[in-house]
């Protein structure tokens, strides 16, 4: 997994490349859980999620609704969207087609 | 082994150490196996590779296995994964998944698991889990009612 960092953007902006599984779940909280703002994730070069990527990503949408931020989840692959449609959490997570 | 629940001929098997850093190894695995026949498409690729992942994180987060199997193949109009494990006896089908819809942070697995595939979990024999997990070629989509894998009546077919 490459996570590219943004941090001077306005939303920050970070970019991730690669799997977004149980194994890499780690590396990607611990580089977002650095970050105090408003957040955009790019998913345009992400291959697959799983469970446990899943799990974190509505971890970060609580902590920036938490902290009175916005959060938001920009380029899932189409192939990627079944994992968000069939838990139903692509309406209540922040993904914004682009 | 009865006919039932033999493996169709043409099957493929990989046998990983139980750590969640095999799962990118297991998704190419998967994908080498399953590219062979043509009519495997982006969609059915990321349905197998979401249930074998599923179950695969499953034994090792919780089931403490130390080697997983995963096996596969094609039999009629369903990829069949047959995910074994020597971790904790797991009854996977006294176990519920979680409801889908509503955010937090874990136990979506086995609901994700159940939506995509047909499980028939096997008798824990000789300190091996097994299940067989049916993918079935074409997806249901839902349309006013649920009518996902998890929702359509199980074929009787039994333990073995």
């Amino acid at each position: 997994m490459r996570i590219e960092l943004h941090e001077h953007d306005r939303p920050i902006r970070v970019e991730l490349e690669g799997r977004f599984d149980a194994h890499e779940v780690p590396a990607v909280k611990a580089a977002i859980d650095d970050l105090s703002g408003d957040l955009i994730l790019d998913l345009s070069g992400v291959a697959f999620v799983d469970s446990s990527g899943l799990a974190a990503l509505v971890a970060i949408d609580r902590r920036a609704r938490e902290a009175g931020t916005t959060f938001a989840i920009t380029g899932v692959r189409d192939e990627v969207r079944l994992i968000f449609e069939i838990t139903k959490l692509d309406g209540v997570l922040p993904i914004v087609s682009t | 082994m009865t006919a039932e629940d033999a493996p169709p001929s043409r099957w493929e098997r990989t046998r990983v150490r139980a750590d969640t850093r095999e799962l990118r190894d297991l998704g190419a695995f998967l994908r080498d196996a399953l590219d062979r026949p043509s009519e495997a498409t982006p969609d059915l690729l990321m349905r197998v590779e979401l249930v074998a992942a599923e179950l695969f994180t499953n034994a090792v987060r919780h089931g403490a296995a130390s080697r997983v199997s995963v096996g596969v193949g094609v039999r009629d109009d369903d990829v069949w994964l047959r995910i074994e494990d020597d971790g904790r006896p797991f009854d996977l089908a006294g176990t519920p998944a979680g409801p889908v819809g509503e955010p937090r942070e874990g136990g979506y697995g086995l609901a994700i698991v159940r939506e995509l595939a047909e499980l028939v979990p096997r008798r824990y024999r000789d300190g091996i889990n097994r299940v067989d997990a049916f993918v079935p070629f074409l997806r249901e989509v839902e349309e006013s009612a649920p009518s996902g894998a998890a929702n359509r009546r199980e074929p009787d077919r039994s333990a073995g």
